[in-house]
Protein backbone atom coordinates (compact mmCIF):
# COMPACT_ATOMS: atom_id res chain seq x y z
CA UNK A 1 0.00 0.00 0.00
CA UNK A 2 0.93 3.50 -0.74
CA UNK A 3 0.68 6.62 1.31
CA UNK A 4 -1.04 8.87 -1.29
CA UNK A 5 -3.28 5.77 -2.57
CA UNK A 6 -4.79 6.20 0.75
CA UNK A 7 -4.92 9.94 0.78
CA UNK A 8 -6.75 9.42 -2.64
CA UNK A 9 -9.19 6.80 -1.23
CA UNK A 10 -9.80 9.18 1.95
CA UNK A 11 -10.38 12.28 -0.52
CA UNK A 12 -12.70 9.85 -2.48
CA UNK A 13 -14.71 8.73 1.12
CA UNK A 14 -14.88 12.44 1.80
CA UNK A 15 -16.26 13.89 -1.20
CA UNK A 16 -17.63 10.65 -3.06
CA UNK A 17 -17.04 12.13 -6.45
CA UNK A 18 -13.38 10.99 -8.78
CA UNK A 19 -13.48 14.75 -10.01
CA UNK A 20 -13.89 16.83 -6.41
CA UNK A 21 -11.26 14.28 -4.54
CA UNK A 22 -9.05 14.50 -7.67
CA UNK A 23 -9.19 18.48 -6.96
CA UNK A 24 -8.58 17.78 -3.03
CA UNK A 25 -5.81 15.86 -4.02
CA UNK A 26 -4.47 18.05 -6.29
CA UNK A 27 -4.44 15.27 -9.01
CA UNK A 28 -5.31 14.53 -12.18
CA UNK A 29 -8.47 12.28 -12.52
CA UNK A 30 -7.32 9.43 -14.35
CA UNK A 31 -4.34 9.24 -11.54
CA UNK A 32 -6.75 9.45 -9.21
CA UNK A 33 -8.89 6.46 -10.73
CA UNK A 34 -5.42 4.54 -11.31
CA UNK A 35 -4.03 4.67 -7.72
CA UNK A 36 -7.93 3.87 -6.18
CA UNK A 37 -7.78 0.83 -8.83
CA UNK A 38 -4.60 -0.09 -7.79
CA UNK A 39 -5.19 -0.27 -4.47
CA UNK A 40 -8.53 -2.02 -5.04
CA UNK A 41 -6.66 -5.08 -6.60
CA UNK A 42 -4.23 -4.88 -3.53
CA UNK A 43 -6.91 -5.11 -1.23
CA UNK A 44 -8.94 -8.25 -3.00
CA UNK A 45 -12.36 -5.91 -4.41
CA UNK A 46 -13.95 -2.85 -4.91
CA UNK A 47 -14.24 0.20 -2.38
CA UNK A 48 -16.39 1.64 -4.22
CA UNK A 49 -19.82 1.50 -6.15
CA UNK A 50 -19.03 3.64 -9.04
CA UNK A 51 -22.35 4.17 -10.68
CA UNK A 52 -22.78 7.31 -13.27
CA UNK A 53 -24.50 9.62 -10.72
CA UNK A 54 -23.75 8.39 -7.92
CA UNK A 55 -20.37 6.96 -5.87
CA UNK A 56 -20.88 5.14 -2.42
CA UNK A 57 -18.72 3.20 -0.87
CA UNK A 58 -18.44 -0.70 -0.79
CA UNK A 59 -18.94 -2.55 2.27
CA UNK A 60 -14.96 -3.39 2.15
CA UNK A 61 -14.55 0.49 1.70
CA UNK A 62 -17.21 0.77 4.39
CA UNK A 63 -15.07 -1.75 6.46
CA UNK A 64 -11.67 -0.42 6.01
CA UNK A 65 -12.48 3.03 5.71
CA UNK A 66 -11.58 3.71 9.50
CA UNK A 67 -8.68 2.01 9.45
CA UNK A 68 -7.26 3.25 6.01
CA UNK A 69 -7.89 6.44 8.26
CA UNK A 70 -5.90 5.28 10.97
CA UNK A 71 -3.02 4.18 9.22
CA UNK A 72 -2.65 7.66 7.34
CA UNK A 73 -2.65 9.35 10.38
CA UNK A 74 -0.01 7.54 11.65
CA UNK A 75 2.09 7.74 8.40
CA UNK A 76 1.74 11.76 8.56
CA UNK A 77 2.48 11.52 12.17
CA UNK A 78 5.65 10.01 11.94
CA UNK A 79 7.28 12.41 9.95
CA UNK A 80 5.67 15.54 12.16
CA UNK A 81 6.66 13.85 15.08
CA UNK A 82 10.47 13.54 13.98
CA UNK A 83 10.44 17.02 12.82
CA UNK A 84 8.79 18.31 16.22
CA UNK A 85 11.51 16.54 18.21
CA UNK A 86 14.45 18.47 15.85
CA UNK A 87 12.77 21.74 16.47
CA UNK A 88 12.09 20.89 20.56
CA UNK A 89 9.13 23.00 20.54
CA UNK A 90 7.17 24.15 23.72
CA UNK A 91 3.95 22.20 24.47
CA UNK A 92 1.05 21.28 27.00
CA UNK A 93 -0.08 17.81 28.30
CA UNK A 94 -2.96 18.39 30.00
CA UNK A 95 -3.68 15.01 31.33
CA UNK A 96 -6.59 13.88 33.62
CA UNK A 97 -6.52 10.71 36.04
CA UNK A 98 -8.90 9.37 38.48
CA UNK A 99 -8.54 9.72 42.20
CA UNK A 100 -7.72 6.05 42.25
CA UNK A 101 -5.05 6.05 39.49
CA UNK A 102 -1.11 6.89 40.90
CA UNK A 103 0.16 9.54 38.68
CA UNK A 104 3.07 7.17 38.75
CA UNK A 105 1.78 5.11 36.12
CA UNK A 106 2.51 8.06 33.53
CA UNK A 107 5.58 9.14 35.17
CA UNK A 108 7.88 7.26 32.57
CA UNK A 109 6.06 8.34 28.99
CA UNK A 110 5.94 12.05 30.78
CA UNK A 111 9.90 12.03 31.62
CA UNK A 112 10.79 10.95 28.05
CA UNK A 113 8.55 13.12 26.41
CA UNK A 114 10.17 15.86 28.87
CA UNK A 115 12.91 14.51 27.80
CA UNK A 116 13.01 15.17 24.39
CA UNK A 117 10.83 18.55 24.73
CA UNK A 118 12.37 20.75 27.32
CA UNK A 119 9.53 23.07 26.66
CA UNK A 120 7.07 20.96 27.99
CA UNK A 121 4.36 22.25 30.63
CA UNK A 122 2.16 19.41 32.44
CA UNK A 123 -1.08 19.93 33.62
CA UNK A 124 -2.12 17.13 35.83
CA UNK A 125 -5.58 17.11 36.92
CA UNK A 126 -7.91 14.85 38.80
CA UNK A 127 -11.73 14.15 38.39
CA UNK A 128 -14.25 10.90 38.31
CA UNK A 129 -14.81 9.28 35.31
CA UNK A 130 -18.18 11.42 34.32
CA UNK A 131 -16.18 14.78 34.35
CA UNK A 132 -12.77 13.72 32.96
CA UNK A 133 -15.32 12.65 29.92
CA UNK A 134 -16.58 15.61 29.93
CA UNK A 135 -13.40 17.80 29.84
CA UNK A 136 -12.08 15.54 26.85
CA UNK A 137 -14.99 16.17 25.53
CA UNK A 138 -14.78 19.92 26.24
CA UNK A 139 -11.35 20.16 24.90
CA UNK A 140 -10.00 20.88 28.91
CA UNK A 141 -7.87 18.13 28.71
CA UNK A 142 -5.77 16.03 25.81
CA UNK A 143 -5.37 12.91 27.24
CA UNK A 144 -7.06 10.50 30.55
CA UNK A 145 -6.93 7.58 32.42
CA UNK A 146 -9.84 5.79 32.24
CA UNK A 147 -11.49 2.71 33.38
CA UNK A 148 -13.04 0.78 30.94
CA UNK A 149 -16.20 -0.24 32.33
CA UNK A 150 -18.48 -0.81 28.77
CA UNK A 151 -19.41 2.49 28.55
CA UNK A 152 -16.75 4.66 27.59
CA UNK A 153 -18.52 7.21 24.79
CA UNK A 154 -17.44 5.80 21.10
CA UNK A 155 -16.24 8.92 20.34
CA UNK A 156 -13.50 8.39 22.52
CA UNK A 157 -10.29 6.90 21.09
CA UNK A 158 -8.91 4.30 23.78
CA UNK A 159 -6.10 1.98 23.95
CA UNK A 160 -5.33 -0.81 26.61
CA UNK A 161 -2.50 0.22 29.05
CA UNK A 162 -2.94 -2.34 31.63
CA UNK A 163 -5.41 -4.67 33.46
CA UNK A 164 -5.55 -4.74 37.55
CA UNK A 165 -7.25 -6.85 40.36
CA UNK A 166 -8.70 -5.19 43.85
CA UNK A 167 -6.89 -6.36 47.02
CA UNK A 168 -8.87 -5.45 50.34
CA UNK A 169 -7.05 -3.35 52.78
CA UNK A 170 -7.18 -3.50 56.55
CA UNK A 171 -5.20 -2.55 59.33
CA UNK A 172 -2.59 -5.20 60.17
CA UNK A 173 -3.66 -5.53 63.57
CA UNK A 174 -7.40 -6.36 62.36
CA UNK A 175 -9.17 -9.55 62.42
CA UNK A 176 -9.19 -10.20 58.75
CA UNK A 177 -5.09 -10.17 58.38
CA UNK A 178 -4.48 -13.29 60.41
CA UNK A 179 -7.35 -15.66 58.71
CA UNK A 180 -6.05 -17.99 56.20
CA UNK A 181 -8.78 -17.39 53.49
CA UNK A 182 -11.44 -14.66 53.40
CA UNK A 183 -14.99 -15.25 52.53
CA UNK A 184 -17.70 -13.01 51.57
CA UNK A 185 -19.39 -14.36 54.57
CA UNK A 186 -16.20 -12.84 56.76
CA UNK A 187 -16.46 -9.84 54.70
CA UNK A 188 -20.52 -9.17 55.50
CA UNK A 189 -19.53 -8.79 59.28
CA UNK A 190 -17.27 -6.09 58.09
CA UNK A 191 -17.65 -1.85 58.06
CA UNK A 192 -16.19 -0.67 54.75
CA UNK A 193 -14.83 2.11 53.76
CA UNK A 194 -16.60 3.02 50.66
CA UNK A 195 -15.34 4.89 47.57
CA UNK A 196 -17.28 7.49 45.94
CA UNK A 197 -18.71 6.14 42.84
CA UNK A 198 -17.08 3.34 42.83
CA UNK A 199 -18.11 0.75 40.36
CA UNK A 200 -15.92 -2.01 41.71
CA UNK A 201 -17.57 -1.84 45.16
CA UNK A 202 -20.46 -2.31 43.31
CA UNK A 203 -19.48 -5.96 41.65
CA UNK A 204 -18.47 -7.17 45.14
CA UNK A 205 -21.61 -5.81 46.24
CA UNK A 206 -23.56 -7.99 43.65
CA UNK A 207 -21.44 -11.20 44.31
CA UNK A 208 -22.25 -10.96 48.13
CA UNK A 209 -25.81 -10.31 46.91
CA UNK A 210 -25.80 -13.15 44.85
CA UNK A 211 -25.26 -14.99 47.60
CA UNK A 212 -27.63 -13.61 50.01
CA UNK A 213 -25.03 -11.26 51.95
CA UNK A 214 -25.23 -8.11 52.56
CA UNK A 215 -21.94 -5.81 52.74
CA UNK A 216 -21.96 -2.73 54.73
CA UNK A 217 -20.52 0.58 52.77
CA UNK A 218 -20.65 2.63 56.20
CA UNK A 219 -18.06 5.44 55.51
CA UNK A 220 -17.53 6.77 51.96
CA UNK A 221 -14.17 8.38 50.95
CA UNK A 222 -13.51 11.20 47.78
CA UNK A 223 -9.63 10.20 47.77
CA UNK A 224 -7.37 7.62 48.68
CA UNK A 225 -5.94 9.18 51.13
CA UNK A 226 -8.80 9.83 53.01
CA UNK A 227 -9.63 5.96 52.41
CA UNK A 228 -6.23 4.71 53.75
CA UNK A 229 -6.33 7.27 56.64
CA UNK A 230 -10.19 5.92 57.92
CA UNK A 231 -8.39 2.53 57.36
CA UNK A 232 -5.37 2.98 59.84
CA UNK A 233 -7.51 4.77 61.88
CA UNK A 234 -9.42 0.91 62.18
CA UNK A 235 -12.81 2.83 60.96
CA UNK A 236 -12.91 0.18 58.52
CA UNK A 237 -11.85 -2.01 55.65
CA UNK A 238 -11.30 -0.88 52.29
CA UNK A 239 -10.85 -2.22 48.41
CA UNK A 240 -7.26 -0.73 46.95
CA UNK A 241 -6.45 -0.94 43.23
CA UNK A 242 -3.34 -3.44 42.76
CA UNK A 243 -0.66 -0.75 41.48
CA UNK A 244 -1.52 1.81 44.60
CA UNK A 245 1.17 1.42 47.37
CA UNK A 246 -0.08 0.32 50.98
CA UNK A 247 1.47 2.27 53.61
CA UNK A 248 1.75 0.82 56.50
CA UNK A 249 0.19 -0.18 59.34
CA UNK A 250 -2.05 -1.17 56.12
CA UNK A 251 -1.89 -4.57 54.60
CA UNK A 252 -3.11 -5.89 51.30
CA UNK A 253 -5.18 -9.43 51.43
CA UNK A 254 -6.70 -11.12 48.48
CA UNK A 255 -10.30 -10.48 47.47
CA UNK A 256 -12.11 -13.95 47.74
CA UNK A 257 -12.54 -15.49 44.46
CA UNK A 258 -13.13 -14.58 41.55
CA UNK A 259 -12.38 -11.15 42.46
CA UNK A 260 -12.56 -7.66 41.18
CA UNK A 261 -10.55 -6.46 38.27
CA UNK A 262 -10.47 -3.44 36.37
CA UNK A 263 -9.00 -2.43 33.06
CA UNK A 264 -7.10 0.99 32.65
CA UNK A 265 -7.09 2.84 28.94
CA UNK A 266 -5.66 6.00 27.92
CA UNK A 267 -7.65 7.98 26.62
CA UNK A 268 -7.99 11.26 23.68
CA UNK A 269 -10.61 12.62 21.86
CA UNK A 270 -11.37 10.85 18.45
CA UNK A 271 -10.80 13.65 15.56
CA UNK A 272 -9.03 16.48 17.44
CA UNK A 273 -5.80 17.56 16.67
CA UNK A 274 -3.21 16.90 19.09
CA UNK A 275 0.45 18.44 19.65
CA UNK A 276 3.35 15.96 19.05
CA UNK A 277 3.81 15.76 22.86
CA UNK A 278 0.75 14.44 23.77
CA UNK A 279 0.77 12.00 20.24
CA UNK A 280 4.23 11.18 21.63
CA UNK A 281 3.05 10.80 24.99
CA UNK A 282 0.11 8.70 24.00
CA UNK A 283 2.42 6.33 21.62
CA UNK A 284 5.05 5.54 24.46
CA UNK A 285 1.99 4.86 26.79
CA UNK A 286 0.69 2.11 23.82
CA UNK A 287 4.49 0.79 23.12
CA UNK A 288 5.43 0.08 27.05
CA UNK A 289 2.73 0.21 29.04
CA UNK A 290 2.61 0.04 32.73
CA UNK A 291 2.72 -3.05 34.56
CA UNK A 292 0.72 -2.85 37.92
CA UNK A 293 2.49 -5.61 39.38
CA UNK A 294 5.71 -4.36 38.62
CA UNK A 295 8.07 -3.09 41.69
CA UNK A 296 7.82 0.51 42.89
CA UNK A 297 10.09 3.16 44.40
CA UNK A 298 7.76 3.29 47.08
CA UNK A 299 7.45 0.28 47.82
CA UNK A 300 3.54 -1.35 49.37
CA UNK A 301 3.68 -3.35 52.16
CA UNK A 302 2.89 -6.92 51.47
CA UNK A 303 0.87 -9.41 53.49
CA UNK A 304 1.86 -12.87 52.57
CA UNK A 305 -1.18 -15.30 53.76
CA UNK A 306 -0.25 -18.94 55.27
CA UNK A 307 -1.68 -22.04 53.69
CA UNK B 1 24.12 -23.28 8.59
CA UNK B 2 22.75 -20.23 6.48
CA UNK B 3 19.55 -18.64 7.45
CA UNK B 4 17.80 -19.60 3.99
CA UNK B 5 18.74 -23.05 4.79
CA UNK B 6 17.41 -22.78 8.38
CA UNK B 7 14.09 -20.76 6.89
CA UNK B 8 13.50 -23.20 4.22
CA UNK B 9 13.76 -26.35 6.54
CA UNK B 10 11.33 -24.68 8.84
CA UNK B 11 9.08 -24.18 6.39
CA UNK B 12 8.83 -27.77 4.93
CA UNK B 13 8.28 -28.71 8.40
CA UNK B 14 5.32 -26.67 8.55
CA UNK B 15 4.12 -27.78 5.39
CA UNK B 16 3.94 -30.88 6.65
CA UNK B 17 2.37 -30.04 9.79
CA UNK B 18 -0.35 -27.42 8.84
CA UNK B 19 -1.34 -29.68 5.83
CA UNK B 20 -2.55 -28.63 2.19
CA UNK B 21 -5.11 -26.42 2.60
CA UNK B 22 -3.92 -23.82 5.65
CA UNK B 23 -0.49 -23.86 3.56
CA UNK B 24 -2.30 -23.53 0.70
CA UNK B 25 -4.15 -20.32 2.16
CA UNK B 26 -1.09 -18.67 2.60
CA UNK B 27 0.55 -19.54 -0.90
CA UNK B 28 -2.36 -17.62 -2.45
CA UNK B 29 -1.51 -14.78 -0.55
CA UNK B 30 1.92 -14.42 -1.24
CA UNK B 31 0.79 -14.99 -4.98
CA UNK B 32 -1.89 -12.38 -4.79
CA UNK B 33 0.74 -10.15 -3.52
CA UNK B 34 3.05 -10.92 -6.29
CA UNK B 35 0.36 -10.47 -8.67
CA UNK B 36 -0.61 -7.30 -7.98
CA UNK B 37 3.12 -5.90 -8.23
CA UNK B 38 3.16 -5.14 -4.61
CA UNK B 39 6.70 -4.67 -4.01
CA UNK B 40 6.93 -2.24 -7.13
CA UNK B 41 5.81 0.21 -5.36
CA UNK B 42 8.12 -0.25 -1.84
CA UNK B 43 11.14 2.52 -1.56
CA UNK B 44 13.96 1.16 -3.27
CA UNK B 45 17.84 1.88 -3.62
CA UNK B 46 17.81 5.43 -4.65
CA UNK B 47 14.84 6.62 -2.88
CA UNK B 48 15.08 8.76 0.20
CA UNK B 49 14.63 7.58 4.52
CA UNK B 50 11.59 8.73 5.19
CA UNK B 51 12.55 10.52 8.43
CA UNK B 52 10.27 9.19 11.53
CA UNK B 53 10.37 9.20 15.51
CA UNK B 54 9.54 5.92 17.15
CA UNK B 55 9.66 4.64 20.45
CA UNK B 56 11.55 1.67 21.34
CA UNK B 57 11.03 -1.53 23.16
CA UNK B 58 11.93 0.34 26.43
CA UNK B 59 9.87 3.62 26.18
CA UNK B 60 12.38 5.80 24.43
CA UNK B 61 11.85 7.82 21.40
CA UNK B 62 14.35 7.44 18.68
CA UNK B 63 14.59 9.23 15.51
CA UNK B 64 15.95 8.79 12.61
CA UNK B 65 18.11 11.52 12.46
CA UNK B 66 20.34 10.52 15.42
CA UNK B 67 20.54 6.74 13.59
CA UNK B 68 21.73 8.64 10.63
CA UNK B 69 24.20 10.49 12.68
CA UNK B 70 25.94 6.85 13.66
CA UNK B 71 26.53 5.91 9.90
CA UNK B 72 24.55 3.43 7.37
CA UNK B 73 21.07 2.13 9.18
CA UNK B 74 20.11 -0.93 8.45
CA UNK B 75 16.33 -1.53 8.95
CA UNK B 76 14.46 -4.65 8.80
CA UNK B 77 11.52 -4.52 9.30
CA UNK B 78 9.53 -7.84 11.04
CA UNK B 79 5.49 -8.71 11.69
CA UNK B 80 6.32 -9.58 15.34
CA UNK B 81 8.16 -12.80 17.26
CA UNK B 82 4.63 -14.59 16.92
CA UNK B 83 6.07 -15.69 13.65
CA UNK B 84 8.39 -18.18 13.97
CA UNK B 85 10.19 -16.98 10.46
CA UNK B 86 10.70 -13.51 12.43
CA UNK B 87 12.06 -15.16 15.13
CA UNK B 88 14.73 -16.97 13.27
CA UNK B 89 15.81 -14.22 11.48
CA UNK B 90 15.84 -11.45 14.74
CA UNK B 91 18.06 -14.04 16.29
CA UNK B 92 20.21 -14.57 12.93
CA UNK B 93 20.89 -10.87 12.69
CA UNK B 94 21.50 -10.52 16.31
CA UNK B 95 24.64 -13.21 15.55
CA UNK B 96 26.15 -11.24 13.25
CA UNK B 97 25.59 -7.69 15.36
CA UNK B 98 29.16 -6.90 15.77
CA UNK B 99 29.97 -7.20 12.18
CA UNK B 100 27.32 -4.99 11.46
CA UNK B 101 28.66 -2.59 13.94
CA UNK B 102 32.35 -3.27 13.09
CA UNK B 103 31.16 -1.73 9.28
CA UNK B 104 30.18 1.38 11.27
CA UNK B 105 26.86 0.47 10.63
CA UNK B 106 23.59 0.20 12.75
CA UNK B 107 20.75 -2.04 13.12
CA UNK B 108 17.25 -1.59 14.12
CA UNK B 109 14.20 -4.14 13.93
CA UNK B 110 10.59 -2.69 13.21
CA UNK B 111 7.54 -4.35 14.47
CA UNK B 112 3.89 -2.76 14.78
CA UNK B 113 3.77 -4.91 17.72
CA UNK B 114 2.60 -2.69 20.69
CA UNK B 115 1.95 -3.52 24.72
CA UNK B 116 4.85 -4.43 26.36
CA UNK B 117 5.57 -7.57 23.49
CA UNK B 118 8.50 -5.25 21.54
CA UNK B 119 10.63 -5.20 25.26
CA UNK B 120 9.47 -9.47 25.77
CA UNK B 121 10.70 -10.13 22.37
CA UNK B 122 14.17 -8.36 22.87
CA UNK B 123 14.49 -9.82 26.03
CA UNK B 124 13.17 -13.91 24.45
CA UNK B 125 15.98 -13.57 22.08
CA UNK B 126 18.53 -11.50 24.37
CA UNK B 127 18.55 -8.49 21.15
CA UNK B 128 20.79 -6.07 21.44
CA UNK B 129 19.78 -3.87 18.97
CA UNK B 130 17.08 -1.58 19.29
CA UNK B 131 13.71 -2.82 18.39
CA UNK B 132 11.31 -0.25 17.49
CA UNK B 133 7.07 -0.40 17.69
CA UNK B 134 5.98 1.14 14.08
CA UNK B 135 2.99 1.98 16.35
CA UNK B 136 -0.02 1.71 13.87
CA UNK B 137 2.50 0.81 10.32
CA UNK B 138 2.49 4.82 9.93
CA UNK B 139 6.38 4.03 8.77
CA UNK B 140 5.26 0.69 7.38
CA UNK B 141 2.90 2.67 4.92
CA UNK B 142 5.57 5.12 4.63
CA UNK B 143 7.68 2.50 2.99
CA UNK B 144 4.89 1.21 0.73
CA UNK B 145 5.58 -2.28 2.63
CA UNK B 146 2.22 -2.72 5.01
CA UNK B 147 -0.55 -4.61 3.18
CA UNK B 148 -4.08 -5.32 4.65
CA UNK B 149 -4.46 -9.05 6.43
CA UNK B 150 -6.93 -10.88 4.28
CA UNK B 151 -9.82 -12.29 6.54
CA UNK B 152 -8.58 -15.72 5.36
CA UNK B 153 -4.84 -15.26 7.11
CA UNK B 154 -6.72 -13.44 10.54
CA UNK B 155 -8.53 -16.88 10.75
CA UNK B 156 -5.61 -18.75 10.36
CA UNK B 157 -3.81 -16.50 12.72
CA UNK B 158 -6.23 -17.18 15.31
CA UNK B 159 -6.32 -20.68 15.21
CA UNK B 160 -3.03 -20.42 16.61
CA UNK B 161 -4.04 -18.05 19.12
CA UNK B 162 -2.36 -14.58 17.33
CA UNK B 163 -4.37 -11.89 18.72
CA UNK B 164 -2.84 -9.29 16.12
CA UNK B 165 -5.59 -6.69 17.53
CA UNK B 166 -4.24 -7.04 21.16
CA UNK B 167 -0.58 -7.28 19.60
CA UNK B 168 -1.29 -4.04 18.00
CA UNK B 169 -3.46 -2.03 20.74
CA UNK B 170 -6.21 -1.32 18.42
CA UNK B 171 -7.10 -2.43 14.93
CA UNK B 172 -4.47 -5.80 13.97
CA UNK B 173 -5.81 -5.44 9.90
CA UNK B 174 -2.36 -4.61 8.57
CA UNK B 175 0.86 -5.97 8.69
CA UNK B 176 4.79 -5.06 7.43
CA UNK B 177 5.94 -7.87 4.24
CA UNK B 178 9.39 -8.80 6.26
CA UNK B 179 11.64 -6.17 4.49
CA UNK B 180 15.36 -5.30 5.20
CA UNK B 181 16.25 -1.58 4.14
CA UNK B 182 20.44 -0.68 4.05
CA UNK B 183 20.89 3.43 3.80
CA UNK B 184 24.17 4.98 3.82
CA UNK B 185 24.80 7.88 6.36
CA UNK B 186 22.99 10.72 4.03
CA UNK B 187 19.52 9.16 4.47
CA UNK B 188 19.72 7.34 1.05
CA UNK B 189 18.32 4.07 0.80
CA UNK B 190 21.12 1.77 -1.05
CA UNK B 191 19.44 -1.42 -0.41
CA UNK B 192 15.72 -2.70 -0.55
CA UNK B 193 15.66 -6.40 0.39
CA UNK B 194 11.53 -6.97 -0.67
CA UNK B 195 9.68 -10.08 -0.82
CA UNK B 196 6.07 -10.94 -0.22
CA UNK B 197 6.87 -13.92 1.22
CA UNK B 198 7.28 -13.86 4.86
CA UNK B 199 9.46 -16.86 4.78
CA UNK B 200 12.48 -15.59 3.08
CA UNK B 201 14.34 -13.63 4.39
CA UNK B 202 17.73 -11.51 3.57
CA UNK B 203 20.71 -13.56 3.85
CA UNK B 204 22.79 -12.16 7.05
CA UNK B 205 25.96 -12.39 5.53
CA UNK B 206 25.12 -10.58 2.07
CA UNK B 207 24.20 -7.30 4.48
CA UNK B 208 27.84 -7.51 6.26
CA UNK B 209 28.86 -7.89 2.50
CA UNK B 210 27.14 -4.99 1.64
CA UNK B 211 27.83 -2.97 4.89
CA UNK B 212 31.52 -3.49 3.80
CA UNK B 213 31.21 -2.40 -0.29
CA UNK B 214 29.57 0.77 1.68
CA UNK B 215 32.39 1.06 3.68
CA UNK B 216 34.53 1.02 0.65
CA UNK B 217 32.68 3.83 -1.27
CA UNK B 218 33.04 6.11 1.72
CA UNK B 219 37.16 5.54 1.77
Amino acid sequence: MEFHQIRYFLALARTLNFTRAAEACNVTQPALTRAIQKLEEELGGPLLHRERNLTQLTELGRATLPYLEKIYVAAEATKAHAASLLKQETATIRVGLLPSVSARTIVQPLSEVARRIPGLEVQMMQARQGDLIQQLNEDALDVALLADDGELPERLNRWPLFRERYDLVCHADHRLAGLAAITLAELAAEVFVGRQMCPYENCLRKAATDTGLKLRFVHSCATEDQIARLVAANLGIALVPEHLGVPAPLVRLPLPSPGVERAIVVATMHGRRHTSAVEHFVRLNRVHPFAPGAKSASKPVEHSIAG
Amino acid sequence: MKLGQRLEQFREGSRQRLGPVVFGVYDQFIAHLRDSGFTDRCLKAGDRLPEFALPNAEGRMITSQELLARGPLVISFFRGDWCPYCSMELQALSEILPEINLAGATLVAVTPDTAGHPLRTKQRFGLQYEVLSDVDNGLGLRFGVVFLVPDSLRTAFGLKGIDLAQRHSGGGLFLPIPATYVCDATGTIRHADLDPDYRRRMEPDDLVELLAGLRVDRV
